[in-house]
C-alpha cells in the first residue's frame, strides 16, 4: 500500500439502533475511536454484532448517530461512505469468474504475508476454499484503503498460523494508514492479540 | 382468390384430435387430460366472442369503442404479467411496472406504425390497429414476464452478491447492473432466436393466417417482418424500461438493498 497522508480519524457513534426497524433488537450503541484504535466486540450470538457493523456501513436501516471526522453519515452518499467504512463479513461473495478480476492492482507483497502465491489470482472462484476467499476477501477491502475497517469474524475458517498472520496484516495495515478497526470475533484469544480495546457486546449495549 | 370459409362442423371436426390426446393422457394417467379440453373450449369460446366484439367495432368505426377494447386489453396482459412473477415487489409495484412498460411501448409503436407505415385512413382504423395492438401486446408481455421474472429472482438469489458490492463501495444501480444486464438478455432471447429462424424452421403464425385467407405470400411476407421489427422493438425497450423500474425499486434512498420489498408468490 502506498504512504497515506496521516491525518488522524475519529469515529464517533452516538445511540446507533435499530428499534424501528428489527423488533428483536431493542439495544442502542455509543462508542468513539480514533486512529490507530483496534476495537475488539465480543458477545453472545444474537446480541446484534453483525447488525451493528451493517449500521455502521449503512447497509441495513437504522437510527442515531454516526460520524466519520466531521462527516455525519447522512451527509454524503452512501457508496462513498461504505469506501471510508468497509465492512469485511464472514462470508465473503465473488461474482466474476477468477479472482483478479475482483482486485484493482493487487499488491503481491501481501499475497505471501499470507501465505498464499500469487498463482491464484488466475483461479476460477469455484476453486477456492473458504480459508483461501476469506484471506483474499481481506486484501480486496484493504486495496480499497478504508478508514474504517469492520470486521466480521473474518478469520472464522483459518488454522491459528493463518489466523495470525492475517491479524498481523490488518494490525500493520491500521498502524501504517493510521486507520481504525472494529473487529468482531467470538474468539476472545484473538482480540487478546490484537484489540487495543476491549468492549463486551450485551441486550443493553457496548460496554 | 375466393377464402375458404371454415364451419362449425370442421371445428368440430378437428376437435377429435384434441378429445383423442386428452384420452390418451387420461388412460396413461398423465395427469393432464382434463386441462387440455378446458383449454380448448375457452379457447373456443374466447375466440368466437372476440370474432363478435370485432365484427361490432369493424361496423361502427367509433373511435371510443377502440380505446375502450385497447385499454381493456393492456389491462388484461398487465394482470397476466403480474400473475406470471414468482417474486413480486410490494404495494402492488410488479403490476404497475409491468403494465406501464407495456403500455408505453406498444401503445407508441402500434400509433407510429400506423400512420407512418401502413397509413390507413384514418390511421385508427380498427381492422388494422387492434390486430397490429394485439399481437405487439401479447408478445411485448412475454417479453416482459420474463425479463422482470428473471430480474426479481436473480436479484433474491444474488441478494448476497449485491449487498457485497455495495460494501465494496459500488453504487446500487453498479451493484445490480450485471443483473439486470443479464435478465435483459434472458428476455430478449426467444423474439431475437424466432426472428433469426423464421423462415427456415417455423412459417410464422400471422403470415400463414393471412396466406390460408388468400393474400399473396410476398404481401403477407412484408407484413411479417414488420410485425417481427416492431414486436422485437417493443420487447426490447420495455424490458429495458422495467427491470430499471426494479433495480431502482428494491433499494432505499441510501442504496441499501431491502431484500423484504420482494416477496414470493
Amino acid at each position: 500500500m502506498p504512504a497515506n497522508n496521516l491525518i488522524k480519524h475519529q469515529l464517533v457513534i452516538k445511540n446507533l439502533n435499530f428499534s424501528n426497524t428489527i423488533d428483536s433488537l431493542s439495544s442502542s450503541f455509543s462508542l468513539s475511536a480514533q486512529s490507530g484504535d483496534i476495537i475488539g466486540i465480543s458477545g453472545t450470538s444474537g446480541v446484534g454484532k453483525s447488525i451493528f457493523l451493517k449500521g455502521l456501513a449503512d447497509l441495513i436501516p437504522h437510527q442515531g448517530f454516526v460520524q466519520l471526522n466531521n462527516q455525519v453519515q447522512n451527509d454524503i452518499a452512501p457508496h462513498q461512505w461504505r469506501k471510508q467504512l468497509m465492512l469485511v463479513p464472514a462470508e465473503s461473495q465473488w461474482w466474476h469468474d477468477t479472482v483478479q478480476e475482483h482486485f484493482v492492482a493487487i499488491d503481491e507483497q501481501y499475497l505471501s504475508k499470507l501465505n498464499l502465491n500469487k498463482e491464484i489470482l488466475a483461479k476460477p472462484i469455484h476453486q477456492l476454499s473458504t480459508g483461501e476467499k476469506q484471506r483474499l476477501s481481506i486484501l480486496r477491502a484493504l486495496e480499497l484503503q478504508p478508514k474504517v475497517l469492520l470486521l466480521d469474524e473474518v478469520s472464522a475458517n483459518l488454522d491459528l498460523q493463518n489466523s495470525m498472520q492475517l491479524e498481523q496484516v490488518i494490525v500493520d495495515y491500521v498502524k501504517e494508514q493510521q486507520a481504525i478497526a472494529i473487529w468482531v470475533s467470538h474468539d476472545s484469544h484473538q482480540l487478546e492479540r490484537v484489540a487495543t480495546k476491549r468492549l463486551n457486546m450485551t441486550l443493553d449495549g457496548l460496554g | 382468390m375466393d377464402i375458404i370459409v371454415l364451419k362449425n362442423s370442421d371445428m368440430g371436426i378437428i376437435a377429435i384430435f384434441i378429445a383423442l390426446l386428452s384420452f390418451v393422457l387420461y388412460r396413461m394417467k398423465v395427469g393432464y387430460s382434463s386441462e387440455i379440453l378446458i383449454a380448448a373450449v375457452r379457447n373456443f369460446i374466447q375466440l368466437i366472442f372476440l370474432a363478435y366484439i370485432l365484427q361490432f367495432i369493424f361496423n361502427n368505426d367509433e373511435p371510443w369503442q377502440l380505446l375502450l377494447i385497447s385499454i381493456v386489453m393492456l389491462l388484461i396482459a398487465g394482470w397476466e404479467i403480474h400473475l406470471r412473477q414468482e417474486y413480486r415487489l410490494k404495494r402492488r409495484q410488479s403490476l404497475w411496472i409491468g403494465t406501464l412498460s407495456l403500455s408505453i411501448t406498444t401503445f407508441f409503436l402500434t400509433w407510429f406504425s400506423l400512420q407512418v407505415v401502413i397509413m390507413p385512413e384514418p390511421w385508427y382504423t380498427p381492422q388494422y390497429a387492434i390486430p397490429m395492438l394485439g399481437i405487439l401486446l401479447g408478445n411485448t408481455m412475454n417479453g416482459i414476464s420474463l425479463g422482470m421474472n428473471t430480474m426479481t429472482q436473480n436479484i433474491y438469489q444474488q441478494r448476497h452478491i449485491i449487498e457485497q458490492r455495495l460494501m465494496l463501495g459500488q453504487t446500487a444501480q453498479e451493484s445490480i447492473r450485471d443483473i439486470r444486464n443479464a435478465s435483459i438478455r434472458t428476455g430478449l432471447i426467444p423474439i431475437v432466436n424466432s426472428m433469426a429462424v423464421a423462415g427456415l424452421v417455423s412459417l410464422p403464425g400471422m403470415m400463414t393466417g393471412q396466406i390460408l385467407s388468400g393474400t399473396e405470400p410476398m404481401i403477407a411476407v412484408y407484413y411479417q417482418i414488420m410485425i417481427y421489427y416492431l414486436i422485437t422493438a417493443s420487447s426490447g425497450f420495455s424490458i429495458v424500461i422495467s427491470t430499471w423500474q426494479i433495480s431502482r425499486s428494491v433499494f432505499d434512498e441510501r442504496d441499501r438493498l431491502i431484500i423484504s420489498r420482494l416477496s414470493k408468490k
